[in-house]
């Protein structure tokens, strides 16, 4: 059953996230425009500013008037992208570290990008050297740049254009989703089962559940030695007792504490963990505290954790009469 | 540890009188460091894009200034100085990934007076930022009975804090340990980013031929190997979104999805940020929510033992002092509620009592299951999904505010509000966070909260007038202060005001969060929901992390996992960390 419930979960969840992902707004757009943003290379880019300047407002524009557009450009853009995947090419072997004049000593296709660039970093040194400050930029100069470096590439161009779209909520395929939810919602279902089954497999709660008796056992008498001890202990060794004793014993009970919340439901299971936190926290204290030389505070704290450690062995033996009733 | 480990613990001096925790002290040097860093993290974000989680660094400052120059002895002191000063620090990730959206959505054509500050609408920023906090913290407090005490969730950045914080009394092998870790992590970091720059990735899938659409693709970072070392097999599950995605979802669309879906599977980047990106956003709502209704009764029975630990003050066995009080946390509610009605109502005057009102209410509730999501990933992955959680935040008020007000009362609003509510996320997490590092070295809980509560007001304060100053100096949104956080959630609120939200891969995904949570594979949902909104490529080297743990465990046992393997993976996380930190110093300084 539990093989049978992951299955059904797994398949039903796969499915639906499929139907979730398989489709894209793209989708919906007019056959003349899907080929029109074919055309374009998939690293074609605008800026936002070039996009108010030759477009005006993409989503209202009507779809011949927006292939019209799109392939007006197409050849432009798809050759800017070219020419700049080359420009970063030579970028990469390291070609724009060059000035100005081995720059004009090369011959190649995007010499202007470079020459541009090299020239611009030049005179950046020379202002720097002469102490001029480069003017401060107005709000709307700013806002001019931003539009310009801005880009909006193809995908965010789709966006713009598909945003209005009405029928984008079944980008998702409802039907399939839904169909699929359902193979989940049984395997959950029958995961439930199986885990209440668990449940009540008293063989594997009970040997998670003797973990915690053992844990228990050693808990309260290394705690109770250490209170019995603590006088006559160093700072030191109480650090080392608790690391050595007491940290196993803690880790273990709380790597099988889910045999509590099967064999007590989650009340019980709270009321305990409770108290054995508070157990351990204040075990973590006096830890602290010892290795920083506070034995009266190591004596508060063990006291504490020595009626902590009572209190969950009462609470797992009061839950234990009570199950059994 | 060996006794020959103890032997080197070294002779330690005996001290009368109580245990130093929450002094002044403490609490000085917390505001200072946190100051500091708060300042330092804000500034570098403008620049670089992220904020750096500050405590470790803050723990690490502690021990120097604590222990070193003050001569003072006390982890749980340097505890609530951490929790302080990264409670201050909080505020650094909070704000900047908001506010100065308002100075660059300014820049936009019709919304130019969104950024015209006015003395009272700054006090009003500090006071909704510090309401986010208080709301954030009263929210998340009563979660860490069920989170740390029944779940016991991991929080692999709290182990890193407790385990710098006890390095003192660790012996000289677990510090050496630690140190060796630091150094490891610090030198292979300082050597990749001198080598590959800030975007370290190795493509691993085009060295050994691999389709692109498993993007195979390594963040080369030692640290995230740490984390992953650190959560064990509990952050399996996380591994396991990310090679869904990749692994089966992306080759199934080859043959199902439409001709778009088939055409960007092989550009991993454009999956995630298209499809698996919003889905995982709405998957980890779903499953938040499904995790909140199965996890109801442990909640319950949290809230009713800090009410009985309220009342059974003379029971010396009842954990009375642990927590807060409970009815101080309603108070807190309700109060940062109904200040948040205030404070949406007084952002702009063309808002209505019933629209402030609902924004508020939303906001606050929206606070409550947020929370409980980062808190919940943080725990397991050490990992937040912040951006979002907020984004999902201002989604809710934009829509809400841009009906029936003009466009820039409603950003300013929204963001006001937005603003209060990503602070609220952001104190949520790193209390939690905090709240586990305490449990670690024993700290006294309800000191913890008070603690958080003294230091969150003042990240506000210090970061808020940072930014005006830096604004009114170097334009936030140029080249010298790009703020890119702030510029990619201004582009969303664009978006929002143009109806681009995609609701309806949040709502598929909401329901497979909710499928998974109710499967009763604790905290599967949230897992897997982060590992389709986390970039795959973190996610390939945590799960490095993630084998290598439950190895040691099966073939070095646990003990050995503990006693060695802990501190070298929370020194792989302090060096990297730090040597972070210096490179975005260095690039503030000199770049």
């Amino acid at each position: 059953m539990r093989i049978l419930g992951q299955v059904l979960l797994w398949t039903g969840f796969l499915a639906a996230a499929i139907a979730a992902v398989s489709k894209k707004e793209f989708d919906f757009l007019a056959d003349a425009e899907k080929e029109a943003f074919k055309e374009l290379n998939k690293d074609a880019w605008f800026t936002k500013f070039e996009l108010e300047q030759w477009a005006g407002e993409i989503r209202e524009m009507d779809s011949d008037a927006f292939v019209a557009f799109l392939k007006s450009h197409t050849t432009e853009v798809n050759d800017r992208a070219a020419a700049e995947k080359e420009y970063k090419r030579l970028k990469d072997a390291k070609l724009s570290s060059l000035s100005t004049k081995e720059i004009n000593l090369l011959s190649t296709k995007f010499i202007d990008q470079f020459r541009a660039a090299a020239e611009a970093r030049e005179k950046e040194e020379q202002n720097k050297k002469d102490g001029i400050k480069p003017p401060s930029k107005t709000d709307e100069q700013l806002a001019i740049e931003r539009k310009k470096s801005t880009r909006v590439n193809k995908e965010q161009l789709i966006k713009l254009r598909t945003v209005e779209l009405p029928n984008r909520w079944t980008t998702v395929r409802w039907f399939w989703y839904a169909a699929a939810m359902i193979i989940g919602i049984a395997g959950v279902v029958l995961l439930r089962m199986q885990s209440k089954a668990v449940e009540s497999d008293t063989v594997s709660t009970e040997a998670e559940f003797s973990i915690i008796a053992a844990s228990m056992k050693t808990l309260q008498s290394s705690i109770a030695q250490l209170k019995e001890n603590l006088d006559e202990m160093e700072p030191e060794q109480v650090v080392h007792f608790i690391d050595d004793q007491c940290s196993t014993a803690y880790a273990d009970f709380a790597e099988a504490r889910n045999a509590l919340r099967r064999k007590f439901g989650l009340q019980g299971f709270a009321d305990i963990m409770t108290q054995f936190s508070s157990a351990e926290r204040m075990t973590n204290r006096a830890w602290s505290a010892a290795a920083d030389g506070y034995m009266n505070e190591v004596k508060d704290c063990v006291e504490l954790a020595s009626i902590h450690i009572s209190k969950t062995s009462d609470l797992i033996a009061e839950n234990e009469r009570s199950s059994t009733l | 540890m060996s006794s020959h480990d103890h032997s080197k613990l070294g002779d330690i001096t005996l001290k009368t009188g109580p245990y130093p925790e929450l002094t002044w002290t403490a609490i000085l040097v917390g505001w200072a460091i946190g100051g500091l860093i708060a300042v330092s993290i804000a500034y570098a974000a403008l620049i670089l894009g992220f904020s750096i989680e500050g405590s470790e660094l803050a723990a690490i400052l502690g021990w120097g200034v604590l222990r070193g120059i003050l001569r003072r002895t006390s982890i749980v002191e340097n505890n609530i100085n951490q929790t302080i000063a990264s409670a201050v620090n909080g505020a650094s990730s909070g704000i900047m990934f908001t506010v100065p959206a308002l100075f660059i959505l300014a820049r936009t054509e019709g919304l130019e007076s969104v950024a015209d500050f006015q003395w009272s609408f700054i006090l009003l920023l500090i006071f909704a930022a510090i309401t986010g906090c208080i709301l954030g913290l009263a929210f998340v407090i009563p979660l860490r009975k069920q989170m740390i005490d029944f779940d016991r969730l991991a929080y692999p950045g709290g182990i890193a804090v407790a385990t710098i914080l006890k390095s003192p009394g660790a012996g000289t092998r677990k510090a050496m340990l630690l140190l060796a870790g630091a150094l490891i992590s610090g030198v292979i970091h300082f050597a990749v980013l001198l080598l590959m720059g800030d975007h370290h990735d190795w493509n691993a899938g085009k060295t050994f031929l691999l389709p692109d659409m498993l993007n195979v693709v390594f963040y080369l970072s030692i640290m995230t190997i740490g984390v992953g070392f650190l959560s064990g097999k509990g952050g399996f599950w996380f591994g396991a979104g990310g090679f869904i995605c990749y692994f089966i979802i992306s080759p199934l669309l080859q043959f199902v999805g439409t001709d778009s879906v088939q055409e960007i599977v092989n550009s991993p980047s454009a999956m995630r940020g298209q499809l698996y990106r919003p889905t995982g956003i709405g998957m980890l709502i779903g499953a938040a929510i499904g995790g909140i209704i199965a996890a109801f009764p442990l909640i319950r029975s949290a809230i009713k033992s800090m009410h009985s630990a309220s009342k059974k003050s003379a029971d010396q066995s009842a954990p009375k002092n642990d927590e807060m009080p409970i009815r101080l946390l309603y108070a807190a509610v309700v109060c940062g509620a109904i200040a948040m009605i205030v404070i949406a109502f007084l952002s702009v005057s063309e808002m209505t009592w019933w629209r402030a009102a609902l924004m508020a209410v939303l906001g606050t509730l929206w606070v409550w299951v947020a929370g409980v999501i980062v808190a919940e990933c943080i725990g397991r992955t050490n990992w937040s999904p912040l951006s979002g959680m907020t984004l999902i935040a201002v989604t809710i008020v934009v829509l809400i505010a841009k009906s029936g007000m003009s466009d820039p009362a409603a950003v300013i609003s929204s963001m006001v509000v937005g603003a209060a509510i990503c602070l609220a996320i952001s104190q949520a997490s790193d209390m939690m966070l905090d709240l586990k590092s305490g449990y670690l070295v024993g700290a006294v809980p309800r000191r913890q909260q008070f603690a958080q509560y003294i230091g969150c007001w003042l990240g506000p304060c210090i970061v808020i007038f940072l930014m005006l100053l830096l604004n009114s100096q170097y334009k936030i949104g140029s080249d010298k202060l790009p703020a890119p956080q702030a510029t990619a959630l201004a582009s969303v609120v664009d978006g929002i005001m143009s109806d681009d939200v995609p609701v309806y891969r949040y709502v598929a995904g909401g329901g497979l969060g909710l499928l998974l949570a109710f499967s009763g594979l604790g905290g599967i949902g949230v897992l897997v929901g982060l590992g389709f909104y986390m970039p795959f490529n973190i996610v390939l080297t945590y799960t490095i992390g993630n084998l290598l743990r439950i190895l040691s465990d099966r073939f070095c046992g646990k003990k050995w996992s503990h006693e060695v393997g802990i501190p070298i993976a929370a020194g792989l996380i302090v060096g990297e960390a730090l040597v972070g930190v210096g490179n975005a110093l260095f690039k503030v300084v000199f770049g």
